[in-house]
């Protein structure tokens, strides 16, 4: 598997270029963005439906239309995130925290003009990565064990550290809650069902979409329902383009943070097995800690909702590196379109860059032209999304229940999970009331399946000795250091506030004199 | 000094209870599971136990604070409404279908929230259900629960 030449590359570019191949990318772009942003229908799910009907555009109009699905679906899960406090997908959990709040500020149009700024440049980094390093990268993903992962896992438990804000306590209390809940379910030694209360809907532990749901867009109605608007009173709503275009311009501000984010994804994505849900969080705890401004972080902060979207759309480029170079799926989604794929008669591998190179180059220039696309299309579909915000609640609180619930619904079908969006929806509610972390508290659940597996598994390959390998002692370390930063940067802080404090006091005494 | 002295605070007790009490019936329920299939889950139990008794010990019993502004009689209700409309959805979907049942639950949630006009919340309930309809239903064909009426299926 080696490097291509420039003729090959130019080829792989030229194909796509061809009419018949390039129409099918803003029509993608276009089903991605209005059908992703329906909460619940992730973007697994909704590549999953448009599958079968790829069989009849032949290999490369199917993976191109594909490619373009899975990043705008990515980019359009920020939308009802922002707007209702909705994730679109499990990875735009952290969007809801900064983007709902400024919709609550009157500032929904500047929120997406953020998002879709911050989303296109962490495609376009992503796309260009990708095209760039993936006939040489792809092989060190074999590197990543189960010893690897579960140090990962771990990581991404110590960036909640960062976001638990007020209480330290209940924050690692909150992330603890959500590991044990994750252990609801059949664990995968024995095959014992461990505490699914009588419910075969909670064999497999409780569904991600619904506690989602609950927690993130269901209990914000119990505070929603007693005001008149989404939009505080007294705060002016301004519409049209300019403020989205004011927020497309303000996310150019942040190009470390965009392009860090942008490499968080790429990294995470890279990883099978991972997926964007982590990568957002990691990257949404680390632009917290990097910060001159975290006590902001969570009030409607534009640096976290940076964060979290150009590292959102900048997995789909890592995530296909090992797809296209390897025949891993770094996620549901690449798993999806590997599909697609192979139904079309191409097997992704280590072959495929030497067998199918200029496609390969098509497929990846694919994804570079889609997320330049984003920057029009995702416009013009923002200004029309954020006419939400004039909707009164007495109509927009029944109508928000009612997408949670259905949401719900479309993942696995089943009436017991709209059941368990109320639920988890008044436990949210709960949580935020008291000071909790429902981050946190998410975030353990979403590992807590990958942490117990890996351990587990590096345990029985390697011993004790597994965590002691080199990746993985680099990610023990990086976690120490994520643990110990916030610590360091309040003394730091504080040793700040005490100099300024004493210059200010000599200052004064030099005034009186 | 009898004001800063520590005293139990029933509301922080709330979520430290449910956690309590879901850890209780999840040990009862995993009480035959061997050690292979639990220590994971023991270990948590242990690590969300000991988070748990800082709680206890810091905000559970602690110094009170001042009352925040509660709300307004017309808004006590509100969220118990956003609570049983859910519920009584759901339990009746399976009876009515998904059209009729997402019908009449947003035209009475629109009311009981303060949309006066009658027209207005069916006309909107009308639309929001019939989009969902078309979307979920013959789009993507999806299985919801269903309303024959004769040879009308809604």
């Amino acid at each position: 598997m080696g490097i291509a030449s420039l003729d090959v590359i130019l080829s792989g570019l030229g194909l796509l270029l061809q009419p018949e191949h390039l129409m099918w990318l803003p029509l993608g772009m276009l089903a991605g963005l209005l059908i992703g942003a329906i909460p619940g229908f992730n973007d697994t799910n909704f590549l999953a439906m448009v599958l079968p009907f790829t069989v009849y555009l032949g290999p490369m109009n199917a993976v191109v239309f594909m490619m373009a699905c899975f990043c705008a679906s990515q980019a359009a899960g920020s939308f009802p995130a922002i707007l209702l406090n909705i994730p679109g997908t499990p990875s735009n959990a952290p969007t809801c925290l900064e983007g709902f709040k400024m919709t609550r500020q009157g500032r929904a149009g500047y929120a997406m003009g953020l998002s879709i700024g911050a989303s296109t440049v962490g495609g376009i980094l992503s796309a260009l990565v990708a095209l760039v390093i993936t006939p040489v990268v792809g092989i060190y993903a074999l590197n990543f064990g189960p010893a690897e992962l579960f140090m990962m896992a771990i990581f991404g438990m110590t960036a909640v550290g960062s976001l638990t804000g007020k209480s330290l306590l209940k924050g690692l209390f909150s992330s603890a809650l959500g590991l044990f809940v994750a252990c609801v379910g059949t664990e995968f030694q024995e095959g014992y069902t461990r505490a699914s209360f009588g419910f075969f809907e909670l064999y497999e532990g409780f569904p991600l979409i619904p506690v989602l749901l609950g927690v993130f867009g269901f209990s914000e109605l119990f505070s929603l329902v007693g005001e008149k608007n989404l939009v505080a009173e007294g705060i002016k709503k301004v519409n049209g383009f300019g403020p989205i275009i004011e927020g497309l311009k303000a996310s150019m501000k942040h190009k470390i943070n965009m392009v860090r984010s942008g490499l968080i994804g790429i990294l995470v994505g890279l990883i099978p097995g991972t997926g964007a849900a982590i990568a957002t969080w990691v990257s949404y705890g680390q632009a917290k800690q990097w910060s001159k401004t975290p006590d902001k972080f969570g009030t409607g902060h534009d640096e976290g909702l940076v964060a979290a979207d150009a590292c959102n759309n900048g997995v789909p480029g890592g995530a296909l590196i090992p797809t296209v170079t390897l025949g891993i799926p770094g996620s549901g989604t690449t798993l999806v379109i590997m599909a697609a794929l192979m139904i079309n008669g191409v097997t992704p591998g280590p072959s495929f860059f030497g067998e199918h190179a200029v496609e390969a180059y098509a497929i990846l220039f694919s994804l570079v032209v889609a997320n330049i696309l984003l920057l029009p299309i995702g416009l013009v579909v923002a200004r029309l999304a954020s006419n939400v915000t004039s909707v009164p609640n007495k109509y927009l609180v029944p109508i928000i229940a009612l997408f949670c619930l259905i949401g719900a619904f479309a993942s696995r079908q089943m009436l017991f999970d709209m059941y368990l969006v109320v639920i988890f929806g008044v436990f949210g509610a709960l949580l935020t009331r008291f000071g909790y972390s429902v981050p946190a508290f998410l975030l353990g659940l979403l590992l807590g399946p990958l942490a117990e597996r890996n351990f587990f598994w590096a345990v029985e390959i390697g011993g004790i000795d597994s965590f002691l390998r080199p990746i993985a002692l680099v990610i023990f370390i990086a976690t120490i250091a994520v643990l110990a930063l916030p610590v360091i940067l309040a003394k730091m802080v504080r040793s700040g506030k005490t100099a300024l404090s004493g210059v200010e006091t000599i200052e004064n005494e030099d005034e009186n004199s | 000094m009898e004001k800063n002295k520590k005293r139990f605070n029933p509301n922080e007790a709330i979520v430290p209870g449910i956690s309590l009490l879901f850890g209780i019936a999840y040990f009862v329920q995993t009480a035959d599971a061997s050690w292979i299939a639990i220590k994971w889950a023991y270990g948590l139990g242990t690590l969300t136990g000991l988070f748990l008794l800082g709680i206890i010990f810091t905000y559970v019993f602690s110094i009170p604070v001042k009352k925040e502004k509660t709300d307004t009689p017309a808004n006590k209700y509100k969220p118990l409404i956003i609570l049983i409309a859910p519920l009584l959805y759901i339990a009746t979907m399976p009876y009515l279908g998904f059209a009729l049942s997402s019908f009449v639950f947003l035209t009475l949630l629109f009311r009981w929230l303060g949309g006066k006009s009658w027209s207005r919340n069916t006309i909107i309930a009308f639309t929001i259900t019939a989009v969902l309809y078309v979307a979920m239903v013959l789009l993507m064909q999806m299985s919801l629960p269903r309303l024959e009426i004769g040879s009308f299926i809604l």
